[in-house]
């Protein structure tokens, strides 16, 4: 299987590179034209040193992602993006393609569509590529109920903006749900495919500070059986000073209701909260919070089992300019089950991310 | 102004973190009868049919049970690393992965004495190419990485350092349950360990 895998990602990293080499030569011509060909290389490198005995830490530095971006308007419709990414994974680089879509913000009035491969368009963090997240890890109940990085699919995705006073921005999407989160095969054909929906508002307190929330909802039934609904909160807040983020505070609520093949029902709650300060343009500081629990859980004996999965992680964040971030956090995990700390460990981690070239506008 | 007192609240509270999270107790194990030392020192399993006997700390016998922790969530993956002796030829140790609290509707991984120097593995009934050349008298020492949220589920099985199956090929339906336990017939278990998947993504 892993033979198969390496394969394939040998031949699609050749494709991949034939044609980056194709739109490289061709990207100076294109530059020329104003909206033309925009490319961007990232590189996002971590790091990490276990701190206490018998730590899952492992003590080095890897390139996490390296990920190609092309995106460009197709003509005065549409537009697209293809990107790729290389991920460290088992003492290899996989190549996999992250998205390519094609849509358009122009086509139908207040609205905005896109058809391919991309993030799916919920929560917070899922909309986000990794390297331009303001932390270092993933939220634990963002890796339980989404995977380290986030859901890709392929499908359909489609944004309006309702004409009302207050800002309300409704995203519905549909994909095919073979997969969802990280996988190594490419799944089977679902029972129900993944859907999903945000409900959007912005409230604009001051000229400087805005705050961005959402209402989610993900539901898919695979192919054997095994539900999921999935409900959700998140909320982005940001006060800035000139060029400064002055103040961030980043969070998200997630509640999955799971039904198992055989019907066993695990109810999970988990949430971050992420509050940064910024003393100026290039650093930064923040603390993460991690809560994460099976509401339902039961020992072999019927007994209720309490239980609780915490993490902490403070990060010192220093930039220079957009395109250079390096980050060093330290990194608490705890397991309490019943009331007394099943296990802790502790951790040293760094980051640096580099990009090269544009970059799409990032979100709010 | 307010923003200086909300950095002074989050230097504060890392401060007081930092010293409160500094120490405790260390360890990658999480919930389950899964300890890294002798596999009957802990009575915190139930007993669901047969007979197995705390011999010094080793499980003996011919029997089934379940340890009583929960996996927490079928959505989950674990890695299952066990210590035995297998001294008959056609005994045999089945390791039952996100079972119900009667071990059914798992992931099953089933170990048994074909010859004197022969042991083989079936998962779920299906037999695995790759066997383990291992004498009567010789300790076993297993992995089984179970990647139960992916579908199909992803099993990585090892024995010391052969890798005996890494793969989804077998179309594994993902155990049902959040429960694990162990079948003994006329085998040996010294040692069992619970804990976070060792082949993470």
């Amino acid at each position: 299987m892993q033979n198969t895998d390496i394969k394939e990602g040998g031949h699609l990293r050749q494709v991949f590179y034939s044609l980056s080499l194709l739109i490289l030569l061709c990207a100076s011509q294109l530059k020329a034209d104003n909206g033309g060909l925009q490319i961007s290389i990232s590189g996002d490198l971590v790091g990490e040193i276990g701190l206490s005995e018998d730590s899952g830490a492992e003590n080095r530095l890897e390139v996490r992602e390296a990920e190609l971006i092309f995106y460009a308007p197709v003509n005065h419709l549409f537009d697209a993006m293809l990107s790729g990414a290389a991920h460290y994974e088992e003492g290899s680089s996989f190549f996999e393609t992250h998205e390519a879509y094609i849509g358009s913000s122009k086509l139908i009035p207040r609205s905005r569509f896109k058809l391919g491969q991309f993030f799916l368009g919920f929560g917070r963090l899922n909309r986000i590529h990794r390297h331009d997240w303001p932390f270092i890890s993933s939220p634990k109940v963002h890796e339980e109920f989404f995977d380290e990085e986030g859901v890709i699919d392929s499908g359909g995705e489609y944004s309006v903006l309702f004409p009302t006073q207050i800002y309300l921005d409704l995203t519905v999407g549909l994909t095919s749900g073979y997969t969802f989160g990280h996988t190594h095969n490419e799944g089977r054909k679902p029972a129900v495919p993944t859907h999903y929906a945000r409900l959007a508002t912005f409230f604009e307190f001051t000229d400087q500070w805005g705050t961005e929330t959402g209402l989610n909802f993900v539901r898919r039934k695979d192919g054997n059986g095994v539900e999921f609904n999935i409900f959700g909160l998140d909320l982005t807040s940001k006060i800035r000073h000139g060029k400064t983020l002055k103040f961030l505070l980043q969070s998200e609520v997630w509640f999955r209701h799971l039904i198992s093949a055989s019907g066993t029902v695990t109810e999970s709650l988990g949430a971050y909260l992420y509050p940064q300060y910024g003393f100026n343009e290039w650093l930064q500081l923040g603390s993460r919070f991690d809560f994460f629990t099976n509401l339902n859980q039961q020992d072999a004996t019927g007994a209720s089992e309490g239980n609780l999965s915490f993490a902490w992680e403070p990060t010192i964040t220093l930039r220079s300019g957009e395109f250079a971030t390096f980050r060093a956090a330290y990194q608490y995990k705890s397991e309490i089950l019943n009331g007394e700390i099943e296990s802790a460990e502790s951790a040293f981690l760094f980051q640096a991310v580099f990009i090269i070239g544009s970059h799409p506008a990032h979100e709010f | 102004m307010r923003l200086n007192q909300t950095f002074k609240m989050i230097a504060v509270l890392n401060l007081v973190l930092l010293t409160a999270c500094g120490g405790g107790k260390s360890s990658r194990s999480t919930s389950g009868d899964g300890k890294n030392e002798k596999a009957g020192s802990s009575s915190d399993y139930t007993m669901i049919s047969g007979e197995v006997e705390n011999d010094n700390g080793n499980l003996v016998g011919s029997g089934s049970l379940v340890f009583n922790k929960s996996l927490g969530s079928t959505d989950a993956q674990k890695n299952f690393l066990i210590s035995f002796q297998l001294e008959e030829i056609n005994a045999y140790l089945t390791v039952h992965t996100f079972g119900d609290n009667q071990l059914k509707s798992g992931l099953d991984f089933e170990f048994k004495r074909t010859s004197e120097d022969t042991v083989t593995l079936k998962i779920n009934g299906v037999k695995i190419d790759e066997t383990i050349k291992a004498s009567i008298s010789e300790s076993i020492s297993i992995s089984l990485d179970v990647h139960n949220n992916e579908s199909p589920a992803h099993v990585i099985a090892e024995a010391g350092s052969q890798e005996l199956y890494n793969g989804t090929k077998g179309g594994w339906t993902q155990g049902g349950g959040t429960f694990w336990g162990l079948t003994l017939n006329k085998a040996v278990v010294q040692t069992t360990q619970l804990s976070d998947a060792k082949h993470g993504h």
